[in-house]
């Protein structure tokens, strides 16, 4: 919760430098995933509810450095099936509600091509903190695995500029979470489409 | 042109602020109707001889387990057809039930090999149980219910002992906070009651979850589906 509050005023800081300062940027995007590996074997369904907002600045002409904060909720209703224990003596049948939200806290660099042009290519990678919540409703029970992962991503996309310091911003992003306690790997692939400002 | 850049700073802190409502507008929903809450859960002893135990005593009542000071939520309506369809289960299982208008029922328990108690229950539950867990499960769940003797029940004095659960072992915590209703129904093994101890081993317990909830127009529907499924899942009782 510390480090959601320090990212948040970080944040607040930076966009309203945005407003002043020419290397400072945010982008806003609307996200839609894509689950892959461990992840796609809870919940096959592609998720459309997601969003990215990043603050960045740029230390030299090409280079930026931002920290993002992302959020991502996957949701599968699974018909009801019969679930066995892992002893053979139990048997579970009842539909299952999963869930996952993922909150990725990172930070990364972003490589820009054509920084003055309207057309700005770009790739970058980052790395940081995945916070990920699996859930599975199954009548009157739950399961819960709430744990801080680390995890990176590597990215490709394009700012459209219509002004100097207002445009949209696409990309594709792939990310990883790192395995932790009882909680598998997580890893997604992330299309997004928003404002650059 | 200050004008527009004007409105693009602003645009800013409203995107800024616009995070959260979107967050929670868009969140996935989750269970809509009563037969999503349907869960049903068997739990048996593997070490358990079901074939050679065939001969069964069961009550023609159903249990209601009602807290003190509270009503009965539980509509009694279907539990003829509960019954029914328990045995209708257990004769295609082989089993043979042990009952008679002559003979009283203190007799038919001592000749049976297993009896099965139905028990049914509503009540708001929250906390941490496990599965498989047996006695652990419920924080209400009645140690001494089945030793009761009386106390309104009209079927406790056939099952005057501690529920045993062998060989279950211990499950997995799961989490609930849910009112629902709770049905029952638990093999007891006669023939293996420990005297001193006060126990009765429980080799065969299934649970539906959900089932006493809903509307009256799919509840026999679901309750029969239910049923199917305790025995469906227990293939052993058919051994």
């Amino acid at each position: 919760m510390k480090k959601i509050k320090l990212f948040i005023a970080i944040s607040v800081l930076l966009i309203s430098s945005n407003s002043f300062g020419q290397f400072f940027y945010s982008d806003l995007t609307y996200n839609m995933s894509v689950p892959v590996g461990n992840t796609a074997d809870f919940i096959s369904k592609t998720s459309f509810r997601g969003l990215t907002f990043s603050v960045g600045r740029f230390i030299t002409d090409e280079l930026a450095v931002d920290v993002r904060f992302t959020w991502t909720t996957f949701y599968e209703e699974v018909d009801p099936q019969t679930y066995t224990t892992d002893n053979g003596n139990g048997a579970v049948t009842g539909k299952q509600f999963r869930y996952i939200n993922a909150y990725p806290l990172t930070t990364g660099l972003k490589y820009v091509l054509n920084t003055s042009s309207e057309f700005s290519p770009y790739f970058g990678a980052g790395l940081g903190a995945y916070s990920i919540n699996e859930r599975t409703d199954m009548g009157i029970y739950y399961d819960e695995i709430n744990i801080w992962h680390f995890g990176f991503y590597p990215e490709i996309g394009f700012n459209y500029n219509f002004s100097y310091d207002f445009g949209v911003n696409l990309y594709a992003r792939y990310e990883y979470a790192l395995a932790a306690k009882e909680a598998g790997a997580f890893s997604t692939l992330v299309f997004g489409v928003g404002f650059h400002f | 042109m200050r004008l527009i850049e004007h409105r693009v700073k602003y645009l800013n802190y409203l995107l800024f602020v616009s995070i959260p409502f979107l967050m929670f507008s868009c969140y996935p929903g989750g269970m809509e109707y009563y037969s999503d809450t349907d869960v049903v859960i068997t739990l048996h002893d593997e070490a358990f001889d079901f074939a050679g135990n065939k001969n069964y005593f069961m009550p023609d009542t159903i249990r209601h387990i009602v807290e003190e000071g509270e009503e009965d939520e539980v509509n009694r309506i279907y539990d003829d057809e509960v019954l029914a369809r328990i045995a209708m289960h257990l004769e295609s299982a082989g089993y043979t039930r042990f009952e008679s208008d002559v003979i009283s029922d203190s007799v038919l328990v001592d000749s049976a090999n297993v009896i099965l108690a139905v028990v049914a229950t509503s009540t708001e539950y929250s906390g941490v149980g496990y599965i498989p867990g047996g006695g652990y499960w419920w924080g209400w769940y009645p140690y001494g219910g089945y030793g009761g003797y009386g106390g309104g029940y009209s079927t406790s004095y056939y099952y005057p002992y501690y529920p045993y659960y062998p060989g279950y072992g211990w499950g997995y915590p799961y989490y609930y906070s849910y009112t629902t209703g709770t049905l029952f129904i638990e093999m007891g093994y006669e023939d293996g009651i420990d005297e001193v101890e006060e126990k009765i081993p429980i080799p065969w317990h299934a649970a539906v979850n959900g089932l006493l909830s809903g509307s009256l127009s799919d509840m026999q529907t679901r309750v029969d589906r239910s049923i199917d499924q305790c025995f469906e899942q227990s293939p052993y009782l058919f051994n």
